[in-house]
Protein backbone atom coordinates (compact mmCIF):
# COMPACT_ATOMS: atom_id res chain seq x y z
CA UNK A 1 0.00 0.00 0.00
CA UNK A 2 1.50 3.21 -1.14
CA UNK A 3 1.58 5.91 1.58
CA UNK A 4 2.20 9.83 0.94
CA UNK A 5 4.95 9.91 3.11
CA UNK A 6 7.23 7.97 0.73
CA UNK A 7 5.98 8.73 -2.62
CA UNK A 8 8.73 8.06 -5.44
CA UNK A 9 10.76 10.86 -6.46
CA UNK A 10 13.40 11.83 -8.17
CA UNK A 11 16.38 11.33 -5.65
CA UNK A 12 18.71 14.38 -7.11
CA UNK A 13 15.50 16.56 -6.32
CA UNK A 14 15.55 15.33 -2.73
CA UNK A 15 18.90 16.40 -2.90
CA UNK A 16 18.43 19.79 -4.12
CA UNK A 17 15.91 20.00 -1.67
CA UNK A 18 18.20 19.15 1.44
CA UNK A 19 20.48 21.14 0.22
CA UNK A 20 18.52 24.45 0.04
CA UNK A 21 16.57 24.05 2.84
CA UNK A 22 18.89 22.43 5.41
CA UNK A 23 21.79 24.24 5.05
CA UNK A 24 23.48 24.30 8.53
CA UNK A 25 20.76 22.08 10.22
CA UNK A 26 22.44 18.77 9.31
CA UNK A 27 23.87 16.67 11.80
CA UNK A 28 24.31 14.33 13.90
CA UNK A 29 21.42 12.29 15.46
CA UNK A 30 19.32 15.04 14.52
CA UNK A 31 16.11 14.82 12.69
CA UNK A 32 15.79 17.90 10.48
CA UNK A 33 16.98 16.32 7.94
CA UNK A 34 14.38 13.65 6.98
CA UNK A 35 12.62 13.58 3.75
CA UNK A 36 8.92 14.51 3.15
CA UNK A 37 7.92 16.97 5.28
CA UNK A 38 8.15 15.03 8.64
CA UNK A 39 8.97 16.67 11.60
CA UNK A 40 8.09 14.37 14.39
CA UNK A 41 5.23 11.91 14.98
CA UNK A 42 2.96 13.48 16.43
CA UNK A 43 1.04 11.91 19.36
CA UNK A 44 -1.99 10.49 16.94
CA UNK A 45 -0.24 9.57 14.24
CA UNK A 46 -1.37 6.87 11.61
CA UNK A 47 -0.90 3.40 12.59
CA UNK A 48 0.73 3.45 9.33
CA UNK A 49 4.17 4.62 10.30
CA UNK A 50 6.73 4.12 12.21
CA UNK A 51 10.40 5.94 13.68
CA UNK A 52 13.81 4.13 12.03
CA UNK A 53 16.92 4.50 13.44
CA UNK A 54 20.00 3.48 11.77
CA UNK A 55 22.74 2.13 13.97
CA UNK A 56 26.15 2.08 13.09
CA UNK A 57 28.75 -0.82 13.62
CA UNK A 58 32.30 -1.29 12.85
CA UNK A 59 33.61 -4.66 13.05
CA UNK A 60 36.74 -6.31 12.24
CA UNK A 61 36.78 -10.11 11.12
CA UNK A 62 32.81 -9.84 11.85
CA UNK A 63 33.28 -8.98 15.61
CA UNK A 64 33.04 -4.92 17.37
CA UNK A 65 36.05 -3.18 16.81
CA UNK A 66 38.67 -2.64 19.61
CA UNK A 67 40.32 0.34 19.41
CA UNK A 68 43.60 1.05 20.26
CA UNK A 69 47.44 1.38 19.09
CA UNK A 70 48.12 -2.34 19.39
CA UNK A 71 47.92 -4.55 16.02
CA UNK A 72 45.73 -7.19 16.88
CA UNK A 73 44.41 -7.76 13.49
CA UNK A 74 45.55 -9.22 10.12
CA UNK A 75 44.83 -7.75 6.95
CA UNK A 76 44.31 -9.65 3.61
CA UNK A 77 48.12 -8.99 2.58
CA UNK A 78 48.95 -10.13 5.86
CA UNK A 79 49.84 -7.01 7.58
CA UNK A 80 48.94 -7.02 11.47
CA UNK A 81 46.85 -3.70 12.03
CA UNK A 82 44.79 -2.35 14.47
CA UNK A 83 42.29 0.69 14.20
CA UNK A 84 42.65 4.15 16.50
CA UNK A 85 39.88 6.23 14.30
CA UNK A 86 36.28 5.39 12.76
CA UNK A 87 34.94 8.59 11.33
CA UNK A 88 33.02 9.40 8.29
CA UNK A 89 29.90 10.61 6.26
CA UNK A 90 27.07 8.93 4.93
CA UNK A 91 24.47 10.74 3.00
CA UNK A 92 20.74 10.66 1.43
CA UNK A 93 19.94 7.11 3.07
CA UNK A 94 16.64 5.81 1.06
CA UNK A 95 14.46 3.20 2.19
CA UNK A 96 13.33 0.91 -0.72
CA UNK A 97 10.23 -1.08 0.17
CA UNK A 98 8.79 -4.05 -1.65
CA UNK A 99 6.19 -1.79 -3.74
CA UNK A 100 8.43 -0.22 -5.47
CA UNK A 101 8.05 2.72 -3.60
CA UNK A 102 11.03 4.57 -1.41
CA UNK A 103 11.60 6.83 1.35
CA UNK A 104 13.87 9.34 1.64
CA UNK A 105 16.22 10.53 4.29
CA UNK A 106 18.32 13.64 2.20
CA UNK A 107 21.79 15.33 3.55
CA UNK A 108 24.68 14.05 5.24
CA UNK A 109 25.25 12.09 8.46
CA UNK A 110 28.18 12.00 10.76
CA UNK A 111 29.78 8.86 12.16
CA UNK A 112 32.60 8.74 14.79
CA UNK A 113 33.02 5.66 16.39
CA UNK A 114 34.08 7.15 19.84
CA UNK A 115 31.05 9.26 19.34
CA UNK A 116 28.27 7.34 20.98
CA UNK A 117 25.31 10.28 19.71
CA UNK A 118 26.28 9.77 15.98
CA UNK A 119 26.15 6.10 16.80
CA UNK A 120 22.66 6.06 16.28
CA UNK A 121 20.62 8.47 14.29
CA UNK A 122 17.02 9.02 13.94
CA UNK A 123 16.25 8.87 10.32
CA UNK A 124 12.22 9.96 11.29
CA UNK A 125 9.58 9.10 13.53
CA UNK A 126 6.83 8.41 11.03
CA UNK A 127 8.02 6.38 8.07
CA UNK A 128 5.67 4.70 6.63
CA UNK A 129 5.41 0.70 7.42
CA UNK A 130 5.91 -1.99 5.19
CA UNK A 131 8.02 -4.43 3.73
CA UNK A 132 11.62 -3.35 2.70
CA UNK A 133 13.30 -4.69 -0.43
CA UNK A 134 16.59 -2.90 0.14
CA UNK A 135 18.68 0.16 1.89
CA UNK A 136 20.76 2.64 -0.17
CA UNK A 137 23.00 5.46 0.39
CA UNK A 138 26.05 7.32 -0.81
CA UNK A 139 29.24 6.47 1.22
CA UNK A 140 30.64 10.16 1.53
CA UNK A 141 29.40 13.30 0.40
CA UNK A 142 28.18 13.87 -3.18
CA UNK A 143 29.26 16.69 -4.93
CA UNK A 144 26.63 18.56 -4.33
CA UNK A 145 27.20 18.55 -0.37
CA UNK A 146 30.61 18.55 -0.51
CA UNK A 147 31.28 22.23 -0.60
CA UNK A 148 33.53 23.76 1.67
CA UNK A 149 32.33 25.66 4.51
CA UNK A 150 28.89 23.74 4.68
CA UNK A 151 30.13 22.22 8.03
CA UNK A 152 30.81 25.51 10.60
CA UNK A 153 31.08 23.32 13.49
CA UNK A 154 32.80 20.60 15.20
CA UNK A 155 33.15 17.56 14.47
CA UNK A 156 31.91 17.69 10.98
CA UNK A 157 33.76 20.92 10.17
CA UNK A 158 36.97 18.97 11.08
CA UNK A 159 36.67 16.95 8.83
CA UNK A 160 37.51 19.58 6.09
CA UNK A 161 39.59 18.78 3.27
CA UNK A 162 42.72 20.90 2.52
CA UNK A 163 41.46 23.83 -0.45
CA UNK A 164 44.70 22.51 -2.37
CA UNK A 165 43.20 18.97 -2.36
CA UNK A 166 40.07 20.18 -3.74
CA UNK A 167 38.38 21.39 -0.99
CA UNK A 168 35.36 20.40 0.77
CA UNK A 169 35.68 17.44 3.50
CA UNK A 170 36.97 14.05 4.26
CA UNK A 171 34.70 11.26 3.48
CA UNK A 172 36.27 8.72 5.65
CA UNK A 173 39.36 9.28 8.17
CA UNK A 174 39.96 5.18 9.29
CA UNK A 175 43.46 4.93 10.70
CA UNK A 176 45.20 2.80 13.34
CA UNK A 177 48.69 1.38 13.30
CA UNK A 178 50.04 -1.00 11.31
CA UNK A 179 53.35 -3.58 11.84
CA UNK A 180 55.50 -2.56 8.42
CA UNK A 181 58.18 -4.67 6.48
CA UNK A 182 60.42 -3.75 9.46
CA UNK A 183 58.22 -5.34 11.63
CA UNK A 184 57.82 -1.79 13.32
CA UNK A 185 54.43 -0.26 14.32
CA UNK A 186 53.49 2.59 11.40
CA UNK A 187 50.47 4.88 11.28
CA UNK A 188 48.23 4.57 8.62
CA UNK A 189 45.41 7.27 7.76
CA UNK A 190 42.76 5.65 4.88
CA UNK A 191 41.33 9.30 3.84
CA UNK A 192 39.22 9.07 1.25
CA UNK A 193 37.99 12.41 -0.35
CA UNK A 194 37.05 14.00 -3.75
CA UNK A 195 40.47 15.08 -4.76
CA UNK A 196 41.54 17.56 -7.48
CA UNK A 197 37.60 17.97 -8.55
CA UNK A 198 37.52 14.06 -8.65
CA UNK A 199 35.00 12.63 -6.29
CA UNK A 200 35.29 9.15 -4.73
CA UNK A 201 31.60 9.12 -3.37
CA UNK A 202 30.13 6.39 -4.30
CA UNK A 203 26.73 4.60 -3.71
CA UNK A 204 25.89 1.46 -2.14
CA UNK A 205 22.45 -0.48 -2.04
CA UNK A 206 22.33 -3.60 0.81
CA UNK A 207 19.80 -6.02 0.52
CA UNK A 208 16.75 -5.46 2.83
CA UNK A 209 14.48 -8.30 1.59
CA UNK A 210 12.76 -10.02 5.34
CA UNK A 211 13.00 -6.45 7.10
CA UNK A 212 9.97 -4.05 7.22
CA UNK A 213 9.37 -1.21 8.62
CA UNK A 214 7.15 -1.62 11.63
CA UNK A 215 4.96 0.79 13.39
CA UNK A 216 6.60 -0.15 16.87
CA UNK A 217 9.76 1.12 15.66
CA UNK A 218 12.26 -0.24 13.54
CA UNK A 219 15.93 -0.23 13.97
CA UNK A 220 18.71 -0.93 11.39
CA UNK A 221 22.30 -1.57 11.77
CA UNK A 222 24.61 -0.18 9.23
CA UNK A 223 27.66 -2.52 9.30
CA UNK A 224 31.18 -1.24 8.32
CA UNK A 225 33.51 -3.95 8.15
CA UNK A 226 36.36 -2.53 8.26
CA UNK A 227 39.18 -5.04 6.71
CA UNK A 228 37.53 -4.78 3.85
CA UNK A 229 38.67 -1.26 3.11
CA UNK A 230 41.92 -2.90 2.74
CA UNK A 231 41.07 -6.41 0.54
CA UNK A 232 39.68 -6.01 -2.67
CA UNK A 233 39.59 -6.07 -5.57
CA UNK A 234 42.84 -3.84 -4.43
CA UNK A 235 44.67 -6.14 -1.45
CA UNK A 236 46.42 -3.34 0.52
CA UNK A 237 49.89 -3.90 1.49
CA UNK A 238 50.20 -0.80 3.75
CA UNK A 239 53.80 -0.85 3.07
CA UNK A 240 53.03 0.03 -0.32
CA UNK A 241 50.68 3.16 0.80
CA UNK A 242 51.78 4.06 3.95
CA UNK A 243 55.82 4.65 4.69
CA UNK A 244 58.11 7.06 5.24
CA UNK A 245 58.42 8.67 2.11
CA UNK A 246 54.93 8.54 1.38
CA UNK A 247 52.79 8.83 5.07
CA UNK A 248 49.54 9.49 3.42
CA UNK A 249 47.18 8.73 0.81
CA UNK A 250 45.15 12.28 0.21
CA UNK A 251 47.36 13.44 -2.72
CA UNK A 252 47.24 9.83 -4.05
CA UNK A 253 44.43 9.19 -6.69
CA UNK A 254 45.06 5.54 -7.83
CA UNK A 255 45.01 4.82 -3.64
CA UNK A 256 41.57 6.94 -3.61
CA UNK A 257 40.06 4.80 -6.16
CA UNK A 258 41.55 1.47 -5.20
CA UNK A 259 38.98 2.68 -1.88
CA UNK A 260 36.22 3.74 -3.96
CA UNK A 261 36.42 0.09 -4.92
CA UNK A 262 37.27 -1.65 -2.13
CA UNK A 263 34.41 0.21 -0.36
CA UNK A 264 31.49 -2.05 -2.81
CA UNK A 265 32.49 -4.87 -0.20
CA UNK A 266 32.68 -3.26 2.93
CA UNK A 267 29.06 -2.18 3.82
CA UNK A 268 26.36 -5.05 5.07
CA UNK A 269 22.99 -4.59 7.15
CA UNK A 270 23.37 -6.22 10.49
CA UNK A 271 21.08 -8.71 11.61
CA UNK A 272 17.50 -7.47 12.42
CA UNK B 1 43.19 28.21 -0.35
CA UNK B 2 43.68 28.62 -4.03
CA UNK B 3 40.44 28.02 -4.53
CA UNK B 4 39.64 31.42 -3.50
CA UNK B 5 39.70 34.65 -6.25
CA UNK B 6 41.44 37.71 -5.36
CA UNK B 7 38.31 39.25 -2.40
CA UNK B 8 39.98 42.10 -1.36
CA UNK B 9 36.82 43.70 -1.29
CA UNK B 10 35.30 40.90 0.74
CA UNK B 11 37.39 40.71 3.56
CA UNK B 12 35.35 41.83 6.52
CA UNK B 13 38.27 43.36 8.32
CA UNK B 14 39.71 41.57 11.24
CA UNK B 15 37.90 44.02 12.97
CA UNK B 16 36.09 42.81 15.66
CA UNK B 17 33.41 45.03 16.09
CA UNK B 18 30.91 47.16 14.84
CA UNK B 19 29.59 49.32 17.69
CA UNK B 20 25.49 49.14 16.42
CA UNK B 21 24.49 52.76 16.42
CA UNK B 22 21.49 52.20 18.55
CA UNK B 23 21.84 53.42 21.43
CA UNK B 24 19.80 54.89 24.29
CA UNK B 25 19.77 57.40 27.08
CA UNK B 26 18.96 54.39 29.63
CA UNK B 27 21.05 51.32 28.59
CA UNK B 28 24.11 49.64 27.24
CA UNK B 29 24.63 49.88 23.62
CA UNK B 30 24.61 46.77 21.70
CA UNK B 31 27.38 45.47 19.36
CA UNK B 32 27.75 43.18 16.61
CA UNK B 33 30.70 41.20 16.01
CA UNK B 34 31.90 40.81 12.76
CA UNK B 35 34.35 37.81 12.41
CA UNK B 36 37.12 37.20 10.05
CA UNK B 37 36.22 35.55 6.70
CA UNK B 38 35.95 31.83 7.04
CA UNK B 39 35.57 31.48 10.68
CA UNK B 40 32.74 29.70 12.26
CA UNK B 41 29.98 32.03 13.11
CA UNK B 42 30.30 33.32 16.74
CA UNK B 43 27.89 31.82 19.18
CA UNK B 44 27.21 35.27 21.96
CA UNK B 45 24.91 33.64 24.69
CA UNK B 46 21.27 35.05 25.15
CA UNK B 47 22.27 36.24 28.41
CA UNK B 48 25.35 37.90 28.03
CA UNK B 49 25.21 40.49 24.98
CA UNK B 50 27.92 42.05 23.94
CA UNK B 51 27.25 45.98 24.42
CA UNK B 52 30.25 48.84 24.01
CA UNK B 53 29.68 49.15 28.10
CA UNK B 54 30.04 45.65 28.71
CA UNK B 55 33.48 45.34 27.24
CA UNK B 56 34.64 47.99 28.32
CA UNK B 57 34.59 46.91 31.72
CA UNK B 58 36.09 43.67 30.78
CA UNK B 59 38.71 44.92 29.41
CA UNK B 60 39.32 47.56 32.58
CA UNK B 61 39.06 44.13 34.65
CA UNK B 62 41.60 42.59 32.44
CA UNK B 63 44.10 44.81 33.22
CA UNK B 64 43.06 45.46 36.77
CA UNK B 65 44.80 43.95 39.55
CA UNK B 66 41.82 44.73 41.91
CA UNK B 67 40.77 41.52 40.23
CA UNK B 68 42.53 39.43 42.99
CA UNK B 69 42.49 39.43 46.55
CA UNK B 70 45.23 41.25 47.47
CA UNK B 71 44.74 43.54 44.37
CA UNK B 72 48.31 42.21 43.33
CA UNK B 73 47.44 40.69 39.82
CA UNK B 74 45.49 40.80 36.41
CA UNK B 75 44.65 39.01 33.44
CA UNK B 76 47.37 41.02 31.75
CA UNK B 77 49.88 40.09 33.90
CA UNK B 78 50.62 36.82 32.42
CA UNK B 79 48.73 37.54 28.93
CA UNK B 80 50.57 40.50 27.67
CA UNK B 81 49.05 41.69 24.12
CA UNK B 82 52.46 42.12 22.19
CA UNK B 83 53.07 38.34 23.00
CA UNK B 84 49.58 37.59 21.19
CA UNK B 85 48.42 37.74 25.21
CA UNK B 86 50.37 35.07 26.29
CA UNK B 87 53.93 35.52 28.33
CA UNK B 88 57.11 33.89 27.97
CA UNK B 89 58.02 33.37 31.55
CA UNK B 90 54.73 32.38 32.97
CA UNK B 91 53.93 28.29 32.93
CA UNK B 92 51.88 26.45 30.58
CA UNK B 93 50.01 30.27 29.42
CA UNK B 94 47.88 29.48 26.75
CA UNK B 95 47.17 32.57 24.49
CA UNK B 96 44.17 34.06 24.65
CA UNK B 97 42.96 34.09 21.01
CA UNK B 98 40.02 33.34 19.39
CA UNK B 99 38.35 31.72 22.42
CA UNK B 100 34.86 32.91 21.45
CA UNK B 101 35.59 29.41 19.85
CA UNK B 102 36.58 27.15 22.46
CA UNK B 103 34.68 24.87 24.83
CA UNK B 104 37.36 23.34 26.72
CA UNK B 105 40.23 25.71 28.53
CA UNK B 106 43.89 24.76 29.55
CA UNK B 107 46.22 22.51 28.26
CA UNK B 108 44.25 19.26 29.59
CA UNK B 109 40.92 20.97 29.18
CA UNK B 110 39.89 20.28 32.87
CA UNK B 111 37.68 22.82 32.38
CA UNK B 112 34.86 22.51 29.73
CA UNK B 113 31.63 24.71 28.74
CA UNK B 114 31.34 27.85 27.31
CA UNK B 115 33.62 30.83 27.16
CA UNK B 116 30.95 33.03 30.00
CA UNK B 117 31.38 29.53 32.32
CA UNK B 118 34.95 29.81 31.57
CA UNK B 119 35.72 33.35 33.06
CA UNK B 120 33.21 32.56 36.35
CA UNK B 121 35.73 30.11 36.60
CA UNK B 122 38.47 32.26 36.13
CA UNK B 123 37.13 34.99 38.59
CA UNK B 124 35.54 32.88 41.32
CA UNK B 125 38.07 29.60 41.60
CA UNK B 126 41.27 30.99 39.81
CA UNK B 127 41.56 34.91 41.23
CA UNK B 128 39.21 34.11 43.97
CA UNK B 129 38.09 37.84 43.55
CA UNK B 130 36.87 39.39 46.56
CA UNK B 131 34.13 41.57 45.02
CA UNK B 132 34.42 44.32 47.95
CA UNK B 133 38.02 45.25 46.16
CA UNK B 134 35.63 46.17 43.17
CA UNK B 135 33.22 48.30 44.83
CA UNK B 136 34.90 51.43 44.55
CA UNK B 137 33.40 54.47 42.44
CA UNK B 138 35.20 53.96 39.22
CA UNK B 139 34.23 50.13 38.63
CA UNK B 140 30.26 50.70 40.04
CA UNK B 141 29.77 53.23 37.59
CA UNK B 142 30.94 50.70 35.13
CA UNK B 143 29.36 47.77 36.37
CA UNK B 144 25.97 49.98 36.41
CA UNK B 145 26.80 51.24 32.33
CA UNK B 146 27.67 47.59 31.91
CA UNK B 147 24.41 46.07 33.36
CA UNK B 148 22.28 48.68 34.04
CA UNK B 149 22.59 49.14 38.04
CA UNK B 150 25.80 49.36 39.73
CA UNK B 151 25.48 45.81 41.73
CA UNK B 152 29.50 44.31 41.47
CA UNK B 153 29.16 40.52 41.75
CA UNK B 154 31.99 38.15 40.16
CA UNK B 155 29.33 36.82 38.21
CA UNK B 156 29.03 39.91 36.46
CA UNK B 157 32.99 40.51 36.35
CA UNK B 158 33.30 37.58 34.94
CA UNK B 159 30.56 38.39 32.25
CA UNK B 160 32.32 41.51 31.48
CA UNK B 161 35.16 39.47 30.91
CA UNK B 162 33.98 37.21 28.55
CA UNK B 163 32.44 39.81 26.23
CA UNK B 164 36.09 41.56 26.19
CA UNK B 165 37.41 37.86 24.71
CA UNK B 166 34.54 37.69 22.71
CA UNK B 167 36.81 40.70 20.97
CA UNK B 168 40.36 39.18 21.14
CA UNK B 169 40.10 37.89 17.64
CA UNK B 170 43.01 37.17 15.31
CA UNK B 171 42.29 36.43 11.89
CA UNK B 172 44.42 39.01 9.45
CA UNK B 173 47.37 37.49 8.83
CA UNK B 174 49.60 37.19 5.84
CA UNK B 175 48.56 33.75 5.57
CA UNK B 176 44.60 34.90 6.09
CA UNK B 177 45.40 37.80 2.68
CA UNK B 178 46.99 35.09 0.71
CA UNK B 179 44.00 32.50 1.50
CA UNK B 180 41.78 35.23 0.39
CA UNK B 181 43.56 35.95 -2.32
CA UNK B 182 46.17 38.62 -2.34
CA UNK B 183 48.55 35.94 -3.45
CA UNK B 184 51.47 38.36 -2.95
CA UNK B 185 50.71 38.22 0.92
CA UNK B 186 53.61 35.04 0.92
CA UNK B 187 56.89 35.01 -0.24
CA UNK B 188 58.17 31.82 -2.05
CA UNK B 189 59.20 30.00 1.16
CA UNK B 190 55.88 30.70 3.04
CA UNK B 191 54.34 29.53 0.14
CA UNK B 192 56.00 26.53 0.00
CA UNK B 193 55.15 26.29 4.29
CA UNK B 194 52.17 26.24 3.43
CA UNK B 195 51.88 23.34 1.02
CA UNK B 196 53.95 21.26 3.99
CA UNK B 197 51.48 22.39 6.24
CA UNK B 198 48.54 21.19 4.32
CA UNK B 199 50.18 17.65 3.12
CA UNK B 200 50.79 14.59 4.58
CA UNK B 201 54.23 14.84 4.82
CA UNK B 202 54.16 17.87 6.94
CA UNK B 203 51.33 16.75 8.61
CA UNK B 204 49.54 19.43 10.43
CA UNK B 205 46.64 21.11 9.42
CA UNK B 206 44.41 17.30 10.65
CA UNK B 207 44.95 18.98 14.27
CA UNK B 208 45.74 22.15 13.36
CA UNK B 209 42.76 22.63 11.67
CA UNK B 210 40.36 25.13 10.01
CA UNK B 211 41.08 28.80 10.17
CA UNK B 212 40.75 28.92 13.88
CA UNK B 213 44.48 26.35 13.57
CA UNK B 214 43.08 24.04 16.19
CA UNK B 215 40.89 21.74 16.43
CA UNK B 216 40.64 22.24 20.42
CA UNK B 217 40.80 18.40 20.97
CA UNK B 218 43.42 16.50 22.42
CA UNK B 219 46.36 14.88 21.04
CA UNK B 220 49.55 12.66 21.96
CA UNK B 221 52.05 13.96 19.75
CA UNK B 222 54.77 11.71 20.74
CA UNK B 223 56.53 14.37 23.37
CA UNK B 224 57.32 11.25 25.89
CA UNK B 225 57.52 7.66 26.35
CA UNK B 226 55.87 7.81 29.23
CA UNK B 227 52.59 9.01 29.51
CA UNK B 228 50.58 7.37 32.28
CA UNK B 229 48.93 9.49 35.03
CA UNK B 230 49.65 12.96 32.30
CA UNK B 231 47.43 15.29 30.30
CA UNK B 232 43.62 14.47 29.40
CA UNK B 233 43.64 11.19 30.99
CA UNK B 234 44.44 13.12 34.50
CA UNK B 235 40.65 14.61 34.05
CA UNK B 236 39.03 12.01 32.06
CA UNK B 237 40.39 9.04 34.17
CA UNK B 238 40.73 7.27 30.83
CA UNK B 239 44.28 5.16 29.91
CA UNK B 240 43.87 6.28 26.22
CA UNK B 241 43.76 9.90 27.29
CA UNK B 242 47.27 10.00 29.05
CA UNK B 243 49.63 12.06 27.41
CA UNK B 244 47.01 13.38 24.83
CA UNK B 245 47.36 17.63 25.26
CA UNK B 246 45.23 19.99 23.69
CA UNK B 247 45.75 21.45 20.30
CA UNK B 248 46.96 24.96 20.75
CA UNK B 249 46.04 27.83 17.71
CA UNK B 250 49.20 28.33 15.90
CA UNK B 251 47.94 32.02 14.96
CA UNK B 252 50.27 34.26 16.27
CA UNK B 253 52.52 31.25 17.08
CA UNK B 254 56.20 33.23 16.38
CA UNK B 255 55.06 35.56 19.34
CA UNK B 256 54.02 32.58 22.02
CA UNK B 257 57.06 31.02 22.91
CA UNK B 258 58.21 28.55 24.88
CA UNK B 259 55.73 25.93 23.49
CA UNK B 260 54.12 22.80 24.69
CA UNK B 261 51.98 22.43 27.77
CA UNK B 262 55.31 22.19 29.44
CA UNK B 263 57.46 25.16 27.98
CA UNK B 264 60.26 22.77 26.69
CA UNK B 265 61.12 24.31 23.47
CA UNK B 266 62.22 27.65 23.36
CA UNK B 267 61.99 28.30 19.20
CA UNK B 268 59.71 27.48 16.46
CA UNK B 269 62.81 25.72 14.68
CA UNK B 270 62.84 23.61 18.42
CA UNK B 271 59.67 22.57 17.79
CA UNK B 272 59.66 21.97 13.96
CA UNK B 273 63.11 19.89 14.89
CA UNK B 274 61.12 17.65 17.19
CA UNK B 275 58.06 16.72 15.04
CA UNK B 276 60.94 15.94 11.98
CA UNK B 277 63.45 14.19 14.15
CA UNK B 278 62.48 13.32 18.24
CA UNK B 279 58.76 11.32 18.36
CA UNK B 280 58.23 9.12 20.59
CA UNK B 281 56.49 5.95 21.18
CA UNK B 282 53.66 5.62 23.65
CA UNK B 283 50.54 3.75 23.99
CA UNK B 284 48.56 6.39 22.97
CA UNK B 285 50.38 8.07 20.58
CA UNK B 286 48.42 10.00 17.45
CA UNK B 287 48.11 8.12 14.72
CA UNK B 288 48.88 11.26 12.88
CA UNK B 289 52.50 11.14 14.18
CA UNK B 290 54.61 8.63 12.94
CA UNK B 291 57.40 7.48 15.50
CA UNK B 292 60.65 9.13 15.35
CA UNK B 293 58.90 11.76 13.34
CA UNK B 294 57.91 13.13 9.64
CA UNK B 295 61.76 13.13 8.43
CA UNK B 296 61.74 17.16 7.08
CA UNK B 297 64.40 18.43 4.89
CA UNK B 298 66.42 21.46 6.48
CA UNK B 299 65.06 22.90 3.61
CA UNK B 300 61.62 22.15 4.58
CA UNK B 301 62.27 22.76 7.93
CA UNK B 302 63.21 26.52 7.01
CA UNK B 303 59.79 27.04 4.71
CA UNK B 304 57.81 25.48 7.52
CA UNK B 305 58.86 27.67 10.05
CA UNK B 306 58.41 30.54 7.55
CA UNK B 307 54.49 29.91 6.69
CA UNK B 308 54.48 29.48 10.78
CA UNK B 309 55.83 33.24 11.28
CA UNK B 310 53.37 34.10 8.46
CA UNK B 311 50.34 33.54 10.92
CA UNK B 312 51.32 36.53 12.49
CA UNK B 313 48.44 39.25 13.00
CA UNK B 314 49.66 42.14 13.24
CA UNK B 315 46.84 44.12 13.61
CA UNK B 316 45.86 41.92 16.46
CA UNK B 317 49.28 42.47 18.53
CA UNK B 318 48.63 46.51 18.15
CA UNK B 319 44.90 46.68 18.38
CA UNK B 320 44.35 49.49 20.68
CA UNK B 321 41.10 48.04 21.43
CA UNK B 322 42.66 45.24 23.47
CA UNK B 323 45.39 47.53 25.14
CA UNK B 324 44.94 48.73 28.23
CA UNK B 325 42.11 51.45 28.44
CA UNK B 326 43.33 54.92 28.74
Amino acid sequence: MRTTGRTPRPLALACLGATSLLAGLVGCGDDHDHGDDVDARPADAAPGSGAVTVAFAHRVGGDAVLMGTDTPYLNAAGDAFGVTVVRYFVSDVSLHFADGSRWDAPGPRYVDHELTATLTQLLASDVPTGALASVSFVMGLPPALNTSGRFTAPPESLMEWPEMMGGGYHYLKFEGRYLNEAGEPFPYRAHSGGLDGVDYSFAVSLDASGRAVEATGTTLTLVMNLEQWFTAPHTWDLDDYFNAAQPGIMRNATAQAELQANGATVFALGAP
Amino acid sequence: MSGAGPTAGAWIGVALLAVAACATDDGPRSVDHLIPRGFPPMVVPDDNPSTVEGIALGRQLYYDQRLSPQGNRACADCHDQARAFTSPTAPGVLPHINLAWSRNFLWDGRFEGTLDEAMIMEVEEFFVTDVERLKQPDLEAMFAAAFGTPEVTTHRAAYALAQFQRTMVSGDSPFDRYADGELTALGAAERRGLELFYSEQGECFHCHATRLLTDNQFHNIGLDAAVAGTGRGVVTGRALDDGRWKTPTLRNVAMTAPYMHDDRFATLEQVVDFYSDQVVDSPTLSTLVPVGGYRLSADEKADLVAFLRALTDERFLADPALAPPP
